[in-house]
Formats: structure tokens, C-alpha cells, sequence
């Protein structure tokens, strides 16, 4: 039994290893043949089609934009639940933003798709497709499980460091200000990371909502492609050539990204122990 | 004191406004299901919903033994230095990109066709894409399990004379039943709404039943994705809406199932 069990580890543990060596195996020809420069940025004179600079741009503004609006919602909206906890709604608002963590994103590109495109094309014209759209609706994607996390990480402060604040004269909102934020600021940083993990790997979102343009988006309403979009566009195409390979460059980025941010959390909780 | 309650007043805003939107998006998408229910009947998305529960069937059924018994050998026979490996490689797996995974099933497929040129995309291979992306949810669970078994349970176990393969049968698995199922709901969860695997592994927007693991399939995330950017005509998209409620239920029962047994737990 127990080399069935080291067997079923060993499998299991060494899948990420796997998938980074498949990666690797299968980009290794581009970034050869062509070089790290052109592998990122194309083949030059505006030839842009198997560089993922365009899809790392995208990226970029997408998951940084999303995680911004996150932040500016799932901040407020558990520092205003905090303040009417106690109160008989809060458990039942706390189990609505648990349902709302489960809709799967497909449903909430959907929904983009037909709630919010129509307003961006009245308002700015053109297919309403863009970094902005697919931005917002990622946004609300990744805010209630950041809303949760915070919520979670404001219910471990003490009840006796809000009776104080109380004692000394202050409201609900010099305890949220000046005790709960900035004990918690850890929290919320990590919190805020995890979002982001979440809106540089989420694919449905942009491939719905931001039109998979091929040039380096500029602005918020331009068109743009993600890492992750670049992807799942570009799969059924010829096995050899160099638009193909630079998919698996595309996965590599992520997978960095990815790891550079889990070893980021655990710097963080390594301090937060000493 | 005046930039506190200022504070306060914002967050009120935002909490009322915020609940507001998310509420109405949810009504929306209930109403309209129903309405699609009620005037369409299901036929459309048939195929796609028997797509769907044999390729969770399939994925978390792979990945409850592999889950299982990797986090019964961290727990039992692996080395601290192991241990800490073996978590760190399943927070990474648990956190890639799920594109990343399904590109992962797809080159799998690109480096296996030479040999065995019957193999493609197909719901064998979306399966166990799908089991690789929910293996580190069984494993945490399972292992979350073990670290809440009593210690002098085991203490007293082994005092008398138990095996580890004892202790392990009579205490931690039954001890860990709860997390255990928890993970497994969780996986259900993750593995029923996953679009970005399917798509690179072998669903295809209409194949009609799943007629063996090695054909493409039809599943209800990759039939909101592929419709809602082809539908031509109100019925179509009277469909989505219908597959989007659906899918929308099946992840909700068991997200909730699945913190449910948690609270269960703790008390």
C-alpha cells in the first residue's frame, strides 16, 4: 500500500513540474530561433503576429484595471458591512456574496455581454468591446471573494479594541479608520494580490468582452488581447509555425506570474508569524 | 472626525449600491431562466447537460483517489522537506491559470497523436485536464482533515499497538470524512463551471450525447461561451440564459455544500 501511495504523490506532485517542462519543450523553438526579443515584441515593422507584447500589454491594463475597481468595492463594501454588523442582514448579505463567488464567469462574460455592452457602444461607440468593459465586468467577478477575504480578516479583531475606541469618544467610523485598517493593511494587501491572481488568469471575461484586438492597446477603450485570450484564440492553427509556439510562451509568462505571486503571499505570512 | 463618518457614509453608499447591481444581475439572469425553461422546455441544451455531469462524473472521480492517497502520504510518510515540496507544488497547480491547464491537456494531446493517432480532443482528455485542475482542492481538504483529527486519538491508538495502516483506517480517514467532502463538493463546483479547459481539450458546440470518452462533447459552460457570440435569434439566446441558470444552481448547491460542512465542523 505504501508504494501506491508514493506513487499517487509523486504523480500528483509532479504534475506542475510536467506542465512546466511541457511548456518550456514546446516554446523552446521560438525563443531559439528567434530570440527573447522577438519572441516578445514580433518579427518587427509592425509584424506583431506571434509576439505577445500586444497580449502582455493587455494583460496588463485588464488585470490591473479589474483589481483597482475590486479594490475600490470590496474595500468599502466590507467596511460598510462591518459597521452594520450585529445586525440580523448581515450573516444573510454574507451568504449572498458566497453565492455570488460561485457563479462561474462564463455566466458573468454573458451577462457583460448583454447588460453592459449595449450602454458602452450608446456611450463610446464602436463594438462596446474593450479593456474598460471587460475590466468592469471582471471587477465584480473578483470582488466578492475579496469581500469575503477582508470580511474573514476584519472578524479576527479583537471586540475589545472597538469597546475602547468607543470608550475614548470615537464612532463606528474612526474604529474602522484608524483601528481595522491599519491592523488589517496585511490582509488587504493580500487580499488585493489574490484578486489580481485571479483577473491576469481569468480567460472568459476578456475573450468575451475585450475583442481580441491584435495591435498594443493604448487606451482603456481600445480592443486588446490577454495572455490568456492569445491562448485559447490561437490553438487550432498550424502546429509548427511561430504564431502556434508562442501560445506556450504566453502559458510560461503566466505560470511565472503565478509563482512570483504565491511566493510573494508566503513572504508576507512568513513575516506576519515573526 | 469629520473624514470618519465621511468614511463611513462612503462605505454605506457603496455596500447599498453594490448589493443593488449584483442583485439585479441576479434577477435578471433567474427571470430570464425561467422564462427559457418554461417556454423553451430544456431540449436544446440537453446534450450539453448530460455533457456536463458525465465529465464531473469523470474528472472528480479520477481525482479523489489521487487526491486522496498523495495527501494520506504526505500525512503519514512523507518527510518535513517533502512535505513542505508537495505543498508548495499544489498551491502552484491550485493556482495556475486554468487556460495554462487546458493548454497543458492540449499539448499532451500534440505529443501523444504520433503514437496513438486516435487520440484527440475528447472528453477522456478534458476529464483528466479537468481531475489535474481540482487535485489540489481534494488534497488540502483531505489534508485540512488529518490536522484536525485529535492527536491523543492517535496517541492512544498507536500506544496500543496500532499500525499506522490501523491508525489511518480507524481514525484519521473517519475523522477526516467531513473535510474530505467538502473537497469533493468544491471540486464538483470548479470542475462543473470550468470553461478554459473544455475549450482546448475537445468541447465542441454541437455533438448531441456523449457517445464515448473518446469523442468531443458537449458541456453548459462552453455552450454559454460558444452561443452567446454566434446566437442569431431570440430563442437561442432565450437558451443561454436557460444554461446560465442551470449552471448557476449546480454551483451554488454545492459551493454552499461545500461551506457548509466547514461550519459543521468548527462547532
Amino acid at each position: 500500500m505504501r508504494s501506491f501511495l508514493t506513487l499517487s504523490a509523486i504523480v500528483t506532485a509532479s504534475i506542475v513540474v510536467g506542465i512546466a517542462l511541457f511548456l518550456l519543450y514546446f516554446s523552446l523553438p521560438l525563443l531559439e530561433g528567434s530570440g527573447l526579443e522577438k519572441t516578445i515584441v514580433g518579427g518587427g515593422d509592425g509584424d506583431l503576429s506571434y509576439g505577445v507584447l500586444p497580449a502582455l500589454v493587455g494583460t496588463l491594463w485588464i488585470s490591473l484595471l479589474s483589481t483597482l475597481f475590486a479594490l475600490f468595492i470590496s474595500l468599502f463594501t466590507s467596511m460598510g458591512l462591518e459597521s452594520l454588523s450585529g445586525k440580523r442582514y448581515t450573516r444573510f448579505v454574507e451568504s449572498f456574496y458566497e453565492i455570488l463567488s460561485s457563479i462561474p464567469t462564463v455566466v458573468y462574460a454573458f451577462l457583460g455581454i448583454v447588460l453592459l455592452l449595449p450602454h458602452m457602444r450608446a456611450l463610446f461607440g464602436g463594438s462596446g468591446m474593450s479593456i474598460l468593459s471587460a475590466s468592469i465586468v471582471l471587477s465584480l467577478v473578483i470582488s466578492p471573494t475579496m469581500i469575503l477575504y477582508f470580511r474573514e480578516s476584519f472578524s479576527t479583531v479583537p471586540r475589545e479594541y472597538r469597546v475602547v475606541v468607543y470608550s475614548l469618544g470615537g464612532d463606528e467610523g474612526s474604529y474602522i479608520r484608524r483601528v481595522l485598517l491599519p491592523f488589517r493593511a496585511k490582509s488587504l494587501k493580500v487580499g488585493t494580490i489574490m484578486g489580481f491572481a485571479r483577473a491576469s488568469g481569468d480567460t472568459m471575461v476578456s475573450l468575451m468582452l475585450a475583442g481580441n484586438s491584435l495591435e498594443i492597446p493604448i487606451s482603456p477603450l481600445d480592443g486588446a488581447r490577454t495572455l490568456t485570450t492569445h491562448i485559447a484564440l490561437l490553438f487550432a492553427e498550424d502546429f509548427d509555425s511561430a504564431e502556434f509556439r508562442s501560445i506556450f510562451v504566453a502559458g510560461l509568462i503566466l505560470m511565472s506570474v503565478t509563482i512570483s505571486i504565491i511566493v510573494s503571499i508566503r513572504k508576507m505570512g512568513a513575516k506576519d508569524v515573526g | 472626525m469629520s473624514g470618519d463618518r465621511l468614511l463611513l457614509h462612503i462605505s454605506r453608499v457603496v455596500v447599498v449600491a453594490i448589493t443593488a447591481i449584483y442583485l439585479s444581475i441576479l434577477f435578471h439572469i433567474i427571470i430570464k431562466g425561467i422564462d427559457a425553461i418554461v417556454s423553451l422546455g430544456v431540449s436544446d441544451i440537453t446534450p450539453a447537460i448530460w455533457g456536463s455531469l458525465t465529465l464531473v462524473l469523470l474528472s472528480v472521480t479520477m481525482a479523489i483517489p489521487l487526491g486522496v492517497s498523495s495527501a494520506i502520504y504526505m500525512e503519514l510518510y512523507g518527510s518535513p522537506k517533502i512535505v513542505e515540496i508537495f505543498d508548495i507544488s499544489f498551491e502552484i497547480l491550485a493556482s495556475i491559470p486554468s487556460i495554462v491547464i487546458g493548454l497543458f491537456g492540449f499539448a499532451t494531446l500534440i505529443a501523444l497523436h504520433r503514437y496513438i493517432p486516435s487520440f484527440r480532443a475528447s472528453l477522456l482528455l478534458a476529464s483528466i485536464s479537468l481531475c489535474i485542475l481540482v487535485l489540489p482542492y481534494i488534497v488540502k481538504a483531505t489534508r485540512l482533515g488529518f490536522s484536525e483529527t485529535p492527536s491523543d486519538h492517535k496517541a492512544v491508538a498507536y500506544s496500543l499497538g496500532a499500525t499506522k495502516e490501523d491508525v489511518l483506517f480507524r481514525i484519521m480517514l473517519p475523522s477526516a470524512r467531513g473535510q474530505i467532502k467538502k473537497g469533493i463538493f468544491l471540486a464538483i463546483a470548479r470542475s462543473a463551471e470550468d470553461t478554459a479547459v473544455i475549450m482546448l481539450t475537445g468541447a465542441v458546440a454541437s455533438y448531441g450525447f456523449v457517445d464515448g470518452l473518446l469523442s468531443p462533447f458537449e458541456a453548459l459552460p462552453f455552450y454559454i461561451y460558444y452561443t452567446s457570440a454566434v446566437y442569431s435569434d431570440p430563442g437561442e439566446l432565450l437558451s443561454i440564459y436557460e444554461a446560465a441558470l442551470i449552471l448557476i444552481c449546480l454551483s451554488a448547491i454545492f459551493i454552499r455544500l461545500s461551506s457548509g460542512i466547514s461550519r459543521g465542523g468548527a462547532k
